[in-house]
């Protein structure tokens, strides 16, 4: 019940519990190997009427297996379009992304997403949505009808699961958004600002539900968000960035135990390294808004 | 309250059920109600001013028509609603195929669209006589000429409901590397659905002002033919009799489009079920 890894024998009940992040006292050494996700001198230009846009600049990071990292930064920084690039959903301008050592140009089949609106299908039951890329990809759907139900049951989804997108509330949707996700046992998961269309209740409540998640299902995971606290709370590793061109300006590791829990936001710790994260932010935006003349995305 | 909201558009305030009735029986009453009484006018004024039947007969006068004509009608009846079955169907089906064609090659889209909005802003009623010049006097050259007439506001629906779609979700479905097909299907077709039916709905009118017209033209049967022929004869209580089924299939075919739209967006959740 446990190497449900492996990709030729994938057992979808009960859910696979992934093993804990490899240790991470090994450094660079081990680095190479573990890179799940790597990114060179990536860039993004984009062409507009007014003439080009260099949206992305020399973007240089990895990602290990099983790391949860946030792509943080001020609205308009590229952090979203960096993202479709890693999703293979758009096309780097400059520059190449590797996942699992092959260079990528089209969509990494085992990836799932989670994009700032639900955009759930209103014809389709609770059940239905979640089972809509398994149908999507033209797998049998009872095989993983069982595990449909087990995801809804783990984000308090149970009762809901006949009913249509337009009978939830925000945050029920976002959480069948997230079962959608995680449905086919994805390697990684895309997150684009899942949590920042909701209220900021809903939000902490949905924070609580991915650390949950999370817990039960240890993927590789690239999360945006404008949101410091977020970033901090969910994250193994924060990647702050400046605005137009979007470029990293600085990689934070955040090494609070796992699980965690929503608890520690109140911490002392928690707050110095929000704080810090916040001067970043804000340097980057300041320089950003100097550099575009006040213009700001 | 009501003084902000628009005809049609005020609601009962909480608790008062009887005022909620009321305004339901008053939208199945009062068109009713309205058409007996402009009816029970003609009938008045057509009899105490002493008007001849030939201009206008009245309205009991119709109604002893359509019983005493039922034979006759109900044959013409038949060959006009087939025909505009057909050319709605055909409508439908040339209109959903030419709008995913465009909707899906740019090419196609930059060749064709604009000569397609070009041909619907001609008044295609002054096409009509040539489609019995192309396809003679039969029910292929009615047809063709309400296909003609019809197909835009399918074409035109389809066209813009593919491309109205999500784009999340057709990014969605890019990740998981679906083939266009399925996701045609699965995602863009039940999307584009309400558009669909708006553009079914103005298609099916257009589909029998085709068919009438057509048989105008030139035609040996069918409710349009039967129109003209009494008319000539100076038998409007006929020509009226025969206008009645035609408003009767008209509005059978619109009917039955609305239900299926009722029917298919309850289905889909579009509504409230």
């Amino acid at each position: 019940m446990s190497t449900a890894r492996s990709r030729t024998a994938r057992q979808f009940i009960p859910l696979p519990v992934a093993p804990a992040v490899g240790a991470r006292s090994t450094p660079e050494s081990q680095a190479v190997a573990d890179d799940l996700i790597a990114v060179h001198g990536l860039g993004k230009v984009f062409s507009s009427p007014s003439g080009a846009v260099e949206a992305l600049r020399l973007i240089n990071f990895s990602i290990r297996q099983g790391e949860f990292v946030s792509l943080l930064g001020p609205s308009g920084c590229g952090k979203s379009t960096l993202l479709m690039l890693l999703a293979g959903l758009e096309q780097a301008s400059e520059g190449l992304i590797r996942i699992e050592d092959k260079v990528t140009r089209e969509p990494y089949g085992r990836a799932g997403i989670v994009f700032q609106e639900p955009t759930l299908m209103p014809w389709r039951s609770t059940l239905d949505n979640v089972l809509f890329p398994v149908v999507m990809k033209g797998l049998p759907t009872s095989k993983y009808i069982d595990r449909a139900k087990a995801l809804l049951e783990q984000v308090g989804l149970t009762e809901a699961s006949s009913r249509r997108p337009r009978q939830l509330s925000g945050g029920m949707r976002q959480r069948v958004a997230l079962c959608r996700a995680l449905i086919d046992d994805p390697t990684i998961l895309f997150l684009d600002e899942p949590f920042s269309a909701l209220d900021a209740i809903t939000r902490d409540e949905m924070s609580q539900v991915l650390l949950d998640l999370w817990d039960r299902h240890r993927r590789t995971a690239v999360f945006v968000t404008h949101s410091i606290r977020e970033a901090a709370l969910l994250s193994d590793r924060v990647l702050v960035m400046s605005a137009r061109p979007g470029t990293i300006i600085a990689d934070i590791r955040v090494d609070f135990p796992r699980p965690r829990d929503f608890a520690i936001t109140s911490s002392a710790r928690f707050n110095a390294l929000c704080d810090r994260l916040r001067g970043l932010v804000m340097n980057a935006h300041s320089a950003a808004r100097q550099f575009a003349g006040g213009v700001d995305g | 309250m009501a003084d902000v909201a628009l005809a049609g558009e005020t609601q009962a305030p909480p608790g008062t059920a009887v005022v909620g009735q009321w305004a339901r029986s008053q939208r199945v009453l009062g068109p009713i109600a309205t058409l007996a009484l402009l009816l029970c006018a003609w009938e008045f004024l057509v009899r105490i001013e002493d008007v001849p039947p030939a201009l206008l007969p009245p309205p009991s006068l119709i109604l002893f028509k359509l019983v005493h004509l039922y034979p006759l009608l109900i044959a013409n009846v038949g060959q006009t609603s087939l025909e505009m079955l057909v050319a709605f169907g055909l409508s439908c089906v040339i209109g959903i195929m030419l709008g995913m064609a465009l909707a899906y090659s740019k090419f196609l889209s930059d060749c064709l669209y604009p000569n397609l909005i070009f041909l619907q802003i001609v008044p295609k009623i002054a096409v009509a006589p040539l489609f019995v010049a192309w396809l003679g006097i039969h029910s292929q050259s009615r047809i063709g000429f309400a296909i003609f007439l019809s197909f835009f506001p399918v074409f035109i629906a389809t066209y813009s409901g593919l491309r109205q779609v999500d784009q999340d979700a057709v990014r969605l479905c890019r990740s998981f590397r679906a083939p266009e097909w399925r996701v045609l299907f699965r995602l863009r077709l039940p999307y584009a659905l309400p558009y669909l039916f708006g553009g079914m709905k103005i298609t099916a009118t257009l589909a029998v002002i085709g068919i009438v017209v057509g048989e105008f033209i030139a035609s040996q049967g069918g409710l349009g033919y039967l129109i003209l022929f009494a008319s000539a004869q100076q038998q409007t209580d006929v020509s009226m009799a025969a206008i009645f089924c035609l408003g009767v299939v008209g509005l059978a075919l619109y009917g039955a489009v609305a239900i299926a739209e009722y029917l298919v967006n309850r289905r889909l959740g579009f509504l409230e079920s």
